[in-house]
């Protein structure tokens, strides 16, 4: 029979069918507690499955979260120190460094060399003066034969010692032009050459740095770009897994309504029999008053456990959307997730991709390497020809200078000689020859004075330029061999970091579908509404409506409703504060027909909290509160040190 | 470094929502769903903490409180009451009981974990 029909009975029919209308009602809800009782260890059982497939999901999310964290951590570098990616960065940058400081020695020695050429040319021009210069010694030889011919043998002798002398000179001379000097030539065509070799390295060197230099210093510059966009990228992150844990947290809190709601329905189902004690006292009644008295607590019971009915769907219907969108959001925040991770994989083809970047910093230390080494090579190369070239223009100078120091002896000598003939009157002539050598011995000696200074001044700076061209040599070994061994561990630290990374995006590509599938099974479990909106309902509508029919009653028979605390003895099984609640807002009611519920204050009520954001409740539910628990009852203050942990926690 | 932590609950699906937090933050936890259950397992095991109901069949999480103080290898384990129930009068007779703390349920995890990690500072 309908619940209307029913109440239409009971509030309009006399005695006999006023009982048989009230008796219905009372079957209806005894048929709504059976079926509470079976519902509630299925709803149990779903609560369960919810909370076993959460824990799965939170765990994949868990390995999920783990894996992107490592993913972005690898990529800002925070996964291993940052210490990889910034020491290949240095790495580049100190041997970058050196090429260009390479590039700007090689100018400078350059200049060095071609001034070297031009004394070179400037010594070999005083050949041709010094062959000129001496080339009467020869004339003056075959003269100083002729004019001591006459004169005594003694004087022959003199002079004969003396030609014999300058013609030694003469061959030494020739000597050293004819082989010294020529040497000199092939020095000045060596170091031809070398400026050829570090003319053509330098531009090389200039063109390849700066090109580099360019090329490096902006891939670094988007590298440094890159890895700030990836601690962007996590901190994004990390707020996305901050956001999952607080959705799994309102899912965690969601599920303990099951426990709440149980208790609370416990509560009910142990009313109910009071509520059928005191009907079977308001048929059994002797009179009117006795019969009024049972039907008033009857009336406040009803409603009151109507009402604690009432907020059990209300929280459970909550509950519900609160676990629901929890899971939703959960997978929207591991999706959200993923396409953090998806941008970075697809960074991969680009050159600023992780993959990229690695490959990059791995590619650059190769091409530096190079570099370095064809410097190192050329510097070899022009010191190797270089260093003989020092030495031997000290020999000659050397030899310049024997030759010179010879010249003015013979010079003397036929001043001494021409000295001697004098005395003689036929040996005037040679006087005059003798002062003439001495002139030409003179002015060689300036000449070969002179070249053996520019002699002296090349060979220094010959000597110069190979201890740099050394020194070069030595700092481009050095650096070759930082290059080999930091190169060669920077890229196998890259390599792994990136074969980490590749390896970490699979992990997460696979463990997102886990996911999917596992939010899915989550929400198939997430099903009470059968709960809240039929096995509730049809325990609370008899009671409601026995309370409306009992209401209309007492109306009837002009008896109010009670205000009193008829159902006092109720309080005691309430342990809940939003149990408490609903009692205190039956227990206020004070006018003639049967009140609403009092609506919550959701400010007030923790249990609302978590559910900000959510759908409200269904029109006309009442939202009964979970007030705030009371202060710690017993003597001494509360631990202060837990008040943080929220008015629901106490430490004693 | 973890504990191991007794959770004792007749709702199953609060047993399993202490448990999973409780593990996922690296302690061992243990399960019994009355007061009855979690004492005879406690003859044998040795926990850093019991986290108990109020309100369970067979024996009630006040009375496991009681129980358990009387031992004396329980002196000193924190017991927390974690229940629906927020009555000052039932707080005292826990607080009496010789419980350490109480958490009124809903709960989050977060409060869960900070009432560990009061409990056992790092």
């Amino acid at each position: 029979m309908k619940l209307l029909t029913l109440l239409q009975l009971v509030a309009g029919g006399n005695g006999s069918r006023r009982s048989a209308g009230f008796l219905a009602l009372f079957t209806q809800l005894r048929e709504a507690e059976l079926n509470l009782k079976q519902d509630s260890g299925r709803l149990e059982t779903q609560f369960l499955a919810t909370s076993s497939e959460l824990e799965r999901l939170a765990q994949f999310g868990d390995r999920f979260v783990r894996h992107v964290e490592k993913l972005v951590g690898l990529a800002t570098g925070k996964e291993c120190d940052g210490s990889v990616f910034s020491n290949a960065i240095r790495l580049i940058e100190q041997a970058t460094q050196f090429l260009v400081g390479c590039q700007e020695q090689t100018v400078q020695m350059l200049e060095l060399l071609r001034n070297y050429n031009t004394q070179i040319e400037q010594l070999l021009g005083v050949e041709a003066e010094l062959q000129r210069t001496m080339s009467p010694l020869k004339f003056m030889q075959t003269l100083f034969k002729s004019e001591a011919a006459p004169l005594g043998s003694a004087v022959q002798q003199m002079f004969s010692a003396l030609t014999q002398e300058m013609e030694g000179l003469h061959g030494q001379v020739r000597d050293i032009f004819g082989t010294k000097f020529k040497q000199l030539e092939q020095t000045h065509r060596t170091i031809g050459q070398v400026i050829g070799q570090l003319d053509e390295q330098a531009r090389s060197l200039r063109k390849l740095t700066s090109t580099h230099k360019v090329q490096i210093e902006s891939t670094l510059e988007i590298l440094r770009k890159e890895m700030i966009s990836n601690q962007e990228r996590d901190t994004r992150l990390s707020q996305l897994s901050k956001k999952l844990a607080h959705e799994v947290e309102q899912i965690v809190m969601g599920l303990q309504f099951q426990d709440i709601i149980s208790q609370k329905l416990q509560h009910v189902t142990a009313a109910l029999p009071q509520i059928e004690s005191k009907f079977a006292e308001f048929q059994a009644a002797p009179n009117t008053s006795a019969a009024t008295e049972s039907l008033q607590f009857l009336h406040q019971s009803c409603r009151l456990e109507a009402g604690q009915i009432e907020a059990a769907e209300h929280e459970l219907a909550r509950a519900e959307l609160a676990i629901q969108g929890g899971v939703e959001k959960v997978l929207s925040h591991l999706t959200e997730m993923d396409s953090e991770c998806l941008s970075l994989a697809e960074f991969k083809l680009l050159t600023t991709s992780f993959d990229g970047m690695v490959h990059v910093l791995i590619e650059t230390i190769e091409e530096v390497r190079k570099l370095v080494a064809e410097t190192v090579a050329s510097a070899t190369e022009a010191y190797e020809m270089l260093r003989p070239l020092g030495s031997f223009a000290s020999d000659l100078t050397a030899v310049v200078r024997d030759m010179s120091s010879r010249i003015h002896l013979i010079g003397l000598n036929a001043q001494v000689q021409a000295a001697q003939a004098a005395l003689d009157r036929r040996g005037a002539g040679l006087e005059v020859l003798s002062a003439r050598t001495s002139e030409i011995s003179e002015e060689t000696n300036r000449i070969s004075k002179q070249a053996a200074g520019q002699l002296d001044q090349l060979a220094a700076g010959l000597a110069e330029s190979v201890k740099a061209f050394g020194q070069l040599r030595i700092n481009g070994l050095t650096q070759q061999t930082i290059l080999n061994q930091q190169g060669a561990a920077e890229e196998l630290q890259l390599h792994a970091i990136r074969d980490s990374a590749l390896e970490t995006l699979r992990e997460i590509g696979d463990s997102l579908d886990e996911i999917q599938k596992q939010a899915a099974r989550t929400l198939a479990t997430v099903q009470f509404s059968e709960f809240h909106q039929v096995t509730l309902p049809a325990l609370r509508e008899p009671l409601v409506a026995i309370a409306a029919a009992v209401d209309q009653w007492l109306q009837a028979h002009g008896s109010g409703v009670a205000h009193g605390s008829l159902i006092d003895g109720f309080k005691r099984d309430y342990t809940m504060a939003s149990e408490r609640e609903v009692f205190a807002g039956v227990m206020s009611a004070n006018h003639g027909s049967s009140p609403p519920l009092p609506a919550a204050d959701p400010a007030r009520n923790p249990e609302m909290e978590m559910f900000a954001g959510l759908p409200a409740a269904p029109a006309g539910v009442a939202t009964p509160a979970e007030p705030k628990p009371e202060p710690a009852a017993g003597p001494g203050p509360a631990n202060p040190g837990d008040r943080d942990l929220g008015d629901n926690v106490e430490l004693f | 470094m973890g504990k191991t932590i007794l959770t004792v609950d007749d709702a199953a699906t609060i047993r399993k929502m202490v448990s999973f937090t409780l593990k996922a933050a690296g302690h061992d936890v243990l399960e019994a769903q009355d007061g009855a259950i979690a004492l005879s397992l406690l003859q044998s095991r040795r926990v850093d903490l019991v986290i108990t109901d109020v309100h369970m069949p067979n024996m009630n999480g006040l009375e496991l409180t009681r129980q358990l103080r009387a031992l004396p290898s329980f002196g000193r384990t924190p017991i927390i009451l974690l229940t629906t129930e927020s009555d000052p009068g039932k707080k005292a007779e826990g607080r009496a009981a010789g419980a350490t703390g109480w958490i009124v349920k809903p709960f989050s995890q977060e409060q869960l974990l900070g009432i560990v990690a009061k409990l056992f500072p790092a």
